[in-house]
Parts: structure tokens; sequence; C-alpha cells
């Protein structure tokens, strides 16, 4: 990434991420589905800056472990925490943290791009140093803000999905393949939103067949 | 998490179940047609028997009201099942009883209401008098509101499931019933010109208590579909 990227970048990412200790930890998590084992015991802890990626064969569970961590499946047995709380226990302030984006993009392919965030601003603990239109610069898909997301492609629909990382001021991003249908440069985007959540105390953890470019220290992997 | 975003963001979530409404127009207007259709060959079916059609009328206009409310319910969370729209919702930060009870605000604005309004016409074929009408009117408002509410339940049950349909019937027509029964004897009542005022009641009492435990209801039912 040269400077001047660099620079956009920083300019593009919410910088009051507050830097108060958080912490995520995954306890003992195990996942049984048609009465077989996906995963057990699973361990881990997560402070900002910390980025977990987590591998394995399809039907292995990844997609389960990181619904599990959202808060959206239970676990067989073990507790995830968030900042030392249960997250079924205080979910409110959990959902507040929490950015999410699964394998269903999670727009309306009736509405235009703007009108898809449009909601999101409604719904999330926003961050208003960016516009909805800059936001869209950011993610490549000015041109396309009034054209109706059921004739946008695949790969521009998660681009969308991509742009709620711009809009929330949730320090824990989860994500299940962000770099699906994404082609080179959309690669290079999740890479840097994700390098400058992670330089910025923020923890991500994602699931992804290939690999994508993160400059972070606190790398990790778990293998299902 | 003030009070003034969290109504923005009930506002936001209606007008954008409108929006998806009026552009997926067609699906829309299948339950409105199929009310209109089914009232208006009640009377050429019984035949022309003024006193036989005031008779059944109110009944008529129940049947099909609660019927077309059961068609227009699954799709009532399935859209936002399959784009991922609900796992987002799940995830939001707001209390999601208030934000399941705007989705079915705005699945009424667009199912149920329509009903209300072509109700008095449909009514003059049934040979329904003109103060009649207007309880009913009242009784449709009241009752509509509650059967959208308790099919949410039954729809937030099914919804990934894949299993709607006739399942969806047979889980929400039993408690649709005690709805069927006061609607259509309030305006049965009304026609005859006896008092109707007991069984408004108590469609207001169920309408309470819709309003009261189905938010809560359709969430866990949520939550549980998407486990």
């Amino acid at each position: 990434m040269n400077s001047k990227e660099q620079r956009d970048l920083e300019n593009t990412l919410p910088d009051e991420i507050s830097r108060d200790d958080c912490k995520l930890e995954l306890i003992n998590i195990s996942c049984i589905k048609a009465e077989c084992e996906l995963f057990s015991s699973i361990d881990a802890e997560l402070q900002p800056g910390d980025n977990l990626q987590i591998e394995g064969i399809n039907g292995s569970g990844k997609t389960t472990l990181l619904r599990i961590i959202c808060g959206l499946t239970f676990p067989e047995s073990g507790e995830i925490r968030w900042n030392g709380a249960s997250i079924h226990k205080d979910r409110q302030s959990y959902n507040e943290d929490l950015v999410y984006v699964g394998h269903a993009h999670g727009i309306k392919p009736q509405l235009t791009p703007i009108e898809n965030l449009k909601i999101e601003q409604e719904f999330s603990t926003m961050d208003d140093s960016m516009t909805i239109e800059e936001i869209l610069d950011r993610v490549g898909l000015f041109q396309f803000r009034d054209h109706s997301c059921s004739t946008l492609s695949a790969g521009q629909c998660r681009r969308i999905a991509l742009a709620r990382l711009l809009m929330r001021r949730g320090r824990l991003w989860i994500l299940d393949e962000p770099c699906s249908n994404l082609d080179h440069s959309g690669f290079d985007l999740v890479g840097e939103l994700i390098s400058s959540h992670l330089a910025r105390g923020g923890i991500s953890i994602f699931v992804s067949h290939q690999p994508i470019p993160i400059s972070s220290h606190h790398a990790r992997a778990i293998r299902l | 998490m003030s009070a003034n975003r969290l109504s923005r963001a009930l506002a936001a979530q209606l007008k954008r179940d409108l929006k998806v409404a009026y552009r997926g127009k067609s699906s829309v207007l299948n339950p409105i047609v199929f009310f209109i259709i089914v009232t208006s060959i009640f009377p050429m079916g019984i035949g022309p028997v003024p006193p036989l059609l005031t008779l059944i009328g109110p009944g008529v206009i129940w049947v099909s009201a609660l019927l077309a409310t059961l068609l227009a319910l699954e799709g009532l969370f399935q859209g936002d099942h399959d784009d991922g729209y609900l796992e987002q919702l799940l995830l939001s930060h707001y209390p999601l009883p208030l934000l399941v009870l705007a989705k079915v605000g705005s699945h009424w604005l667009i199912s149920g209401l329509p009903l209300v309004i072509v109700a008095p016409i449909l009514a003059l074929l049934l040979n329904i008098d003109l103060s009649a009408i207007c309880v009913m009117i009242l009784a449709l408002l009241i009752g509509t509101l509650t059967l959208s509410l308790v099919g949410a339940v039954g729809a937030a049950l099914l919804v990934g499931t894949g299993k709607g349909g006739l399942l969806l019937s047979l889980l929400v027509l039993p408690l649709y019933v005690p709805v069927l029964i006061f609607g259509a004897s309030a305006v049965g009542s009304a026609t005859k010109g006896i008092p109707f005022l007991g069984e408004l009641y108590a469609l207001g009492a169920l309408l309470a208590l819709a309003l009261t435990f189905a938010p809560i209801a359709i969430s866990a039912a949520l939550r549980a579909s998407l486990d």
C-alpha cells in the first residue's frame, strides 16, 4: 500500500474506536450438529489489535463457530465472554460493539445501495466522520449508488455489506468469507480495512479460504 | 441509547419495509385480490336472496379476511431471512421485540389495512346495512391487527424451515378462531340491531393481549429459528 492510499484509508476509518480494554474470551466451546461433533474444547482470548483466522475444510463448522461467537447460535457447551461478561447476559452492549458480515449480505435487493446504507445508519452506533456517499466511494460503488441492488453483481453486493464496517464504531468484527465474490482490488480493500481496524485497537475474527493481505503482529489461526 | 434514536430506527425500519413491498408489487397484491374475489363470488354462488346474504355476510367477510391474512403471513420474515437481514436484526443493539413490532406494523399496513378499506364496498354486495358496516370497519381494524400479531408468531417459528403453507395454517388457525368468532358476531349483532359492544370489547382485549405478548414470543421464536 503506498503512502497516499494509507492516508486515504486513515481518513476513511473512524478514529474514535475507544481504546478501553476490550477482551473476547472463548471458553471451552464445543458444538454438536445432527449428532456429530463439529468441534470441541475451543479456547481463545483476544485483546485489542488481535486477529483470529478460522481455518478448516468445508463443513468443518467455521460458520457455526462464527455464529456462536456472534451469539446467534448456542454452543453445546462453553461460553463466550465479552469484557468478562457472558454475551447472552448483556446482549445489548455486546451487539453495540459487534459488526457481523455473514454469508448472506444482509441487504435488500429491491433497494439501492444508498437506501440500504441509510437504514444501516439508523441502526448502528454511527460513526459520523464519513457521509454515505464517501463510504460508497471508498468501497468503489459510488457510480452505482442509485441502481437497484438486484441489478448489481454478487461482488458489488459484497462491497455494500463491507461498507457496514465503515459505518459502525464496533470494536469486534466478525467476517464470514469477506472476500467471496470479490476481485483483486476487493481483496486489497478487505485487507486494508482489517489492518487499520487492528491498528486502531479493534479485534477481528474471520473465515477465509484465500489469504487476505493483513499487516498485523497479532495474527493467530484456529484450525477446525 | 436514547428514545429518540430508537424511534428513528423503528421509523426507518417501517419505511424500509413499505418501500421493499412497494417495489415488489405483485406479491403484495395477492391477499387483497384473494379477499375481493372470494367475497364477491359468494353472492353469485348463493343467489340473489337479500335476507340470506345479510345473514351470512359478516361470516363470509371475516372468513375471507382471515384466509387473506394467512396468505400474506408466509412472506413476513422469509425475504429477510433469505437475504440475511434477519441476522442483522437479531444482532442489533435495539430491543428485538420493538423491532419486530415495527415489522409486524408494516406488514399490517401492507396486508391488513387494505382489507379494512375495501371491506365496506364488498359488504354492500352482501346486503349489509350502513350502520353495521361502521361496526364492521371498527371490528376489522382491531381484528386484523390481532391476526397479524398472532400470525407473526407462527411465521417466526417456521421461518427458514421451508415448511410454511399448510403447517403455518395448522399452527395459527386455532389461535385465529376467537378473533373470528367475536369479529363475525359483532357485525352479525349489528345487522340484527342487537347490542354489539361486548364483542368489540372482547376483540379489544384480544388485541391488548396480543400486543403485549406477541412481540416477545416473536423475538424468542426468531432466535430459536435462526439457532
